[in-house]
């Protein structure tokens, strides 16, 4: 109960902070319904004239893959918090680790709420979708229920690669823009605007093998009635991942650690 | 001195950090980043003390004297090399987590408030984190909130508090779930008079009436004067000294001043006193204060001369202090 409390007031944090920045977060909304938008348009101009599919894809589910994608990326996808580099840097790192939770509970607890504080974009997001007349619905009810399932682990492999992202900093250091080839990367090989059925084979191969596309195209692929080799095989590829990147991110952290605590940072 | 086991038990306590040795010329910079050429630091080198619950004590020492590191130590987000730290039975860099929920610790130059909430959020995600209950809490937060005036402030954004709250604030937040210890480091730097003496009166409340023992690292030597009876001073990563602040300055200061106007300028010559100054009809004097006590001075002075005014100065701590440092070590004893 007490670990619960402590937990959550983190959550709470994360939960308020995006909300003391009411400009930045009302300008998120407005790039979004602005991507959504902008993305429909090019994708009906590339299909006028040509009534068939393209990679089994119709014009409808194009539309509606991309308006869900952005949606899902703009609620899921964070960039890390401060880093840890950062933090050993001005010296915080004391101050984190002089909380009686982890610094890993703190973290991905900080990144729930934050995440909380983003689901009003589904409303801006499907809205501007519905608007355009870009919604088509789940294959099925087995997909709809199977999608549902897949964003929660979406859920947490997004967080885990924001939280590995943040930890990994104190290696790699933060040569400037590397967080934003990170976002680039991140968005491109999830597949948030572009489905991975329109890849070319290699391209196709190194999404494949990489988590990200486990945080957004795979609950997507579900929904349309495409997961790759099989419903069961996509939600146990999600799951694998959670497993990977967790192990990944303690193991990160401990060494990370180890090096503040004995080399004080 | 107390009877029961004392609270803080440091037992020669040595710190050594490895640093990379940096090149020189061409590409320095570079090859720095690729060296293995370690130097070892010495940071803190064989410390010892102890202190019982209830205490006040100054943990003092120029800059670089190893202080921080040792505090670090004491906190747990240092491990040491060698020596024996235990803080109310656990060891804190193994068990820095449980160790956490005894201790406060402020630090001057960073904040543990969350920045962009009100400061209220601050406080109520520290009594969560903590387990403060609910009733207990309320009581505890709406004391410590008047005794520190922050009624007014508490829906400002910690970013947009001066200095002077935001520091009152991180009291008011280490002290929510009553650690027995508090660590303050550096709790006055850069505040102003007013904000200064209100932070020092907390702190000597706090240590009195609720009996939490405190730690205070300082600079400002005013501080320690208003606060500590007991002071640690360290130097090298060395003890310096460890005892009371009274026996130190009678030690090593043991001159005071009396300062004399008289009405027609003169020399003052009186038994067990010499003059060091005179400045027209202004006359210093200064005596012993372990051998004579100022009273018979002044009774010797205007017995033979005819004083328009007096004063007693009192030997100066900073001076003490700076002399120590500078001499990197205590004074010999003047005999």
């Amino acid at each position: 109960m007490t670990a619960i409390r402590a937990v959550y007031s983190q959550v709470r944090i994360g939960w308020r902070t995006p909300w003391a920045y009411r400009g930045p977060t009302l300008l998120t909304m407005m790039i979004l319904a602005a991507q959504i938008a902008l993305y429909t348009v090019v994708w009906r101009a590339i299909y006028r004239g040509h009534s068939g599919t393209v990679h089994g894809t119709s014009v409808d589910v194009a539309v509606a893959y991309v308006i869900l994608g952005l949606t899902v990326a703009s609620v899921l996808d964070l960039w890390p918090r401060q880093s840890i580099a950062s933090r050993v840097r001005e010296g915080l790192i004391g101050v984190d680790l002089l909380r009686p939770i982890g610094l890993l509970t703190q973290t991905l607890a900080t990144q729930v709420g934050n995440v909380a504080a983003n689901i009003p974009q589904t409303v801006i997001g499907l809205g501007m979708g519905f608007a355009l007349g870009g919604l088509v619905p789940a294959h099925g009810p087995g997909a709809a229920a199977a999608f549902v399932l897949s964003l929660v682990f979406a859920f947490a492999v997004s967080q885990l690669i924001t939280l590995l992202m943040g930890l990994s900093s104190f290696w790699t250091l933060e040569v400037g823009g590397t967080t934003m080839l990170f976002g680039v990367v991140r968005t491109f090989l999830s597949g948030t605007v572009i489905p991975l059925w329109f890849m070319p084979g290699w391209l196709r191969t190194i999404a494949d093998v990489l988590p990200f596309q486990a945080a957004t195209f795979t609950p997507l692929s579900i929904y349309f009635g495409r997961p790759t080799g099989g419903l069961l095989a996509a939600l146990g590829v999600q799951a694998g991942w959670v497993i990977v990147l967790f192990g990944l991110c303690s193991w990160v952290w401990s060494r990370a650690q180890r090096r503040v605590v004995i080399q004080g940072g | 001195m107390p009877e029961e086991a004392p609270l803080v038990e440091v037992a020669h306590l040595v710190k050594e950090f490895r640093r990379v040795r940096r090149k020189e010329g061409r590409l320095g910079g570079v090859r720095t980043l690729f060296s293995h050429d370690y130097e070892q630091v010495r940071a803190v080198s064989d410390v010892s003390f102890s202190i019982g619950a209830g205490e006040l004590v100054g943990y003092l020492g120029p800059n670089g004297a190893g202080k921080s590191t040792t505090i670090k130590m004491l906190t747990g987000i240092l491990t040491p090399t060698s020596g024996r730290v235990t803080v109310a039975g656990l060891d804190p860099s193994r068990q820095r987590r449980a160790n956490a929920r005894n201790i406060g610790v402020v630090f001057g130059q960073r904040s543990q408030l969350w920045w962009d909430l009100p400061l209220r959020e601050s406080f109520r995600a520290i009594r969560d984190l903590y387990g403060v209950p609910a009733g207990t809490g309320n009581r505890r937060e709406a004391e410590l909130v008047e005794l520190l005036e922050l009624g007014p402030i508490l829906d400002s954004p910690v970013r947009q508090l001066s200095l002077g709250q935001r520091m009152r604030g991180d009291l008011v937040a280490a002290m929510l779930y009553q650690p027995a210890l508090l660590y303050l480091d550096e709790p006055t730097v850069g505040l102003d008079v007013v904000a200064r003496t209100r932070i020092r009166e907390f702190i000597g409340r706090i240590n009195v009436e609720q009996g939490t023992t405190i730690v205070l690292t300082t600079h400002d030597l005013e501080d320690v004067e208003k606060l500590c009876r007991r002071i640690v001073l360290i130097d090298h990563g060395k003890v310096l000294y460890d005892g009371e602040l009274a026996r130190l300055m009678a030690r090593y200061a043991p001159y005071r001043e009396l300062v004399i106007t008289l009405a027609e300028p003169a020399d003052v010559r009186i038994p067990d006193a010499e003059q060091v100054e005179r400045d027209g009809p202004v006359v210093t004097v200064r005596f012993r204060s372990d051998r004579v006590r100022a009273p018979a001075i002044i009774a010797a002075v205007t017995a033979a001369y005819d004083v328009v005014d007096l004063s007693v100065v009192e030997p100066r701590i900073d001076a003490v202090i700076g002399h120590i440092y500078t001499q990197r070590g205590l004074p010999d004893d003047e005999q």
